[in-house]
């Protein structure tokens, strides 16, 4: 389980960008940054009240 | 006259076309000069389908005169966003990523319209694969909204979808939907756009953003006429693995059914108080709620979540499947897509695998949640979008991160939502609403909105610039 309460430092999001065979300019890290600090904010939240026994949707509709 | 021709509604039109009193030739004429005399103004259109839709329209009118009239989208002048495949037509998705991309074959959609005898006027312009925003790095120019062409934005993303109709310059028009990409820019303009539920319309042949979550749909002046270009384009298509197999109701037969007793929850607590809406948006909305009452439905307040929870379950999704369909060219060719659009589509990178599952888990609950609430009503209003159409923009990159949106919410539980025009603000810019309905019921919120334009004037006006 991650550690959701760490927020990823300018160096950490650079070397994961890095990782995932990314460039960006280094002038627009800053802004990128933030970004990726909603994108974390919005998963910490995501699964607060799943259960173990709840599934995901699928695009693939059973009728 | 021609503008008179141009500003027909399909509804309108269909009749004339099939007893002959308008030849599909002179009214597919009309459209083309006026594309000629005024889209180099909002630049609705990335490409004109000049000679093959004169082609189409003198094989319509062959086909009327012997008699054999398809139904009310025979002989129709369509636009498709640029994000819809057509056989031998470039299908660019408004990117330099695609700038040679010509399909080989139709998207199911686009098979359906030409059975049902619609002519395709061209491809329309739209955000840059359905998720950029306007930047200066583009192969064409930002479509602009034509009731304030200096200032208005169309929104997003079917942007040219929204312009050229309120223009006059397509009949009718298909856009594509994610988060809110039919109705938003149908807000904006000032004309109806229908999401349809989830699985309603093939998405074969539909350039991709989040395959979760993506939906086609019409944009036309009226509902009236997204029923009428539902009616062509809906069914099951066993080549589109979330298409469903439901059966297709007539969405025509009720539309003019009285709407005395049903039941529409009112969504307020999405916007207030936290995030209040400009002021003329909110008393356009209000004052259309009284004119449902008046019309004889029950309104009541409903709750659903915050309005959040569905905004992080949609852009976690949306985000890592935007990425994964374009991994390839962002690492190998980051410099064809515009800027705007690098710096929102790396971030989907970043998204671990259990955070999007976590998502479609939570999706999941949503849905279901969404639709026991729905057993107590026929259907839900609320707002399409916080205000009228902003200034355009091109130097913003991150908005889509700041606030969540009022639309994305139904992408996500896969209902289907219209947004129709309820006014325009003081300096004439479109003001909106959106219906939302039970999966597979939008025979209802059309049936609603028809009655909702039916007795209120919006949709006697008309961008008054282009006239």
């Amino acid at each position: 389980m991650a550690d959701h309460n760490h927020q990823l430092s300018a160096e950490e999001i650079a070397l994961m960008l890095k990782r995932a065979g990314l460039r960006l300019p280094p002038e627009q890290l800053e802004r990128f940054c933030a970004v990726v600090a909603r994108l974390e904010a919005a998963a910490r939240r995501l699964s607060k009240d799943l259960q173990r026994n709840d599934e995901p949707a699928s695009v693939f509709i059973r009728r | 006259m021609a503008e008179e021709l141009c500003y027909l509604s399909i509804a309108e039109a269909g009749p004339l076309l099939k007893s002959k009193q308008l030849s599909p030739v002179e009214l597919i004429n009309a459209f083309l000069a006026r594309i000629e005399a005024i889209d180099s103004r909002i630049h609705s259109f990335v490409l004109v389908n000049r000679e093959e839709a004169l082609r189409q329209a003198k094989a319509a009118e062959t086909e009327i005169a012997s008699g054999r009239y398809r139904g009310p989208m025979h002989g129709i002048p369509i636009g498709l966003k640029d994000l819809i495949e057509t056989a031998g037509i470039r299908t660019t998705a408004h990117s330099k990523v695609l700038i040679d991309h010509i399909p080989a074959e139709d998207a199911t959609v686009v098979t359906r319209l030409k059975e049902a005898g619609s002519i395709l006027l061209g491809k329309l312009g739209c955000l840059e694969f359905a998720h950029g925003s306007p930047s200066a790095d583009q192969a064409w120019p930002a479509v602009r909204n034509p009731w304030k062409t200096e200032h208005g934005f169309t929104g997003g993303s079917s942007t040219g979808s929204g312009s050229a109709v309120a223009a006059g310059l397509a009949m009718g028009a298909l856009g594509t939907d994610t988060g809110g990409s039919i109705r938003n820019p149908a807000s904006f303009c000032g004309i109806a756009g229908l999401m349809p539920t989830y699985g309603r319309v093939s998405r074969r042949g539909v350039i991709p953003y989040s395959f979760s979550l993506d939906h086609c749909g019409p944009m036309a002046w009226t509902a009236e006429d997204c029923a009428i270009m539902l009616q062509a384009i809906a069914g099951y298509d066993p080549d589109d693995p979330g298409s469903a197999n439901v059966s297709v109701p007539d969405y025509t037969t009720d539309l003019n059914q009285r709407i005395r007793g049903m039941r529409i929850g009112v969504i307020r607590h999405f916007y207030e108080p936290h995030l209040p809406p400009e002021d003329e948006m909110r008393r356009a909305f209000e004052a259309a709620l009284q004119e449902l009452t008046k019309l004889g439905a029950v309104l009541e307040d409903v709750k659903l979540r915050e309005l959040e929870e569905y905004d992080d379950c949609k852009v976690i999704i949306s985000e890592a499947e935007f990425f994964a369909v374009h991994e390839k060219d962002l690492i190998e060719r980051l410099e064809d897509y515009g800027a705007n659009l690098r710096f929102r589509a790396l971030p989907g990178g970043l998204i671990r695998a259990v955070d999007y599952i976590q998502a479609q888990r939570q999706r999941r609950k949503l849905a279901a949640e969404m639709q026991t609430l729905f057993a107590g009503y026929d259907a839900m209003v609320t707002l399409c979008t916080y205000g009228p159409a902003p200034k355009m923009s091109t130097d913003e990159p991150t908005h889509f991160f700041q606030r969540p949106n009022l639309t994305a919410v139904f992408n996500v539980t896969g209902n289907p939502a219209i947004s129709i025009c309820t006014g325009f603000d003081r300096m004439g810019l479109p003001l909106a609403m959106q219906i939302i309905g039970k999966p597979f019921d939008e025979a209802t919120i059309l049936r609603i909105a028809h009655a909702y334009e039916q007795a209120t004037p919006w949709r006697r006006r008309r961008p008054s610039w282009s006239s």
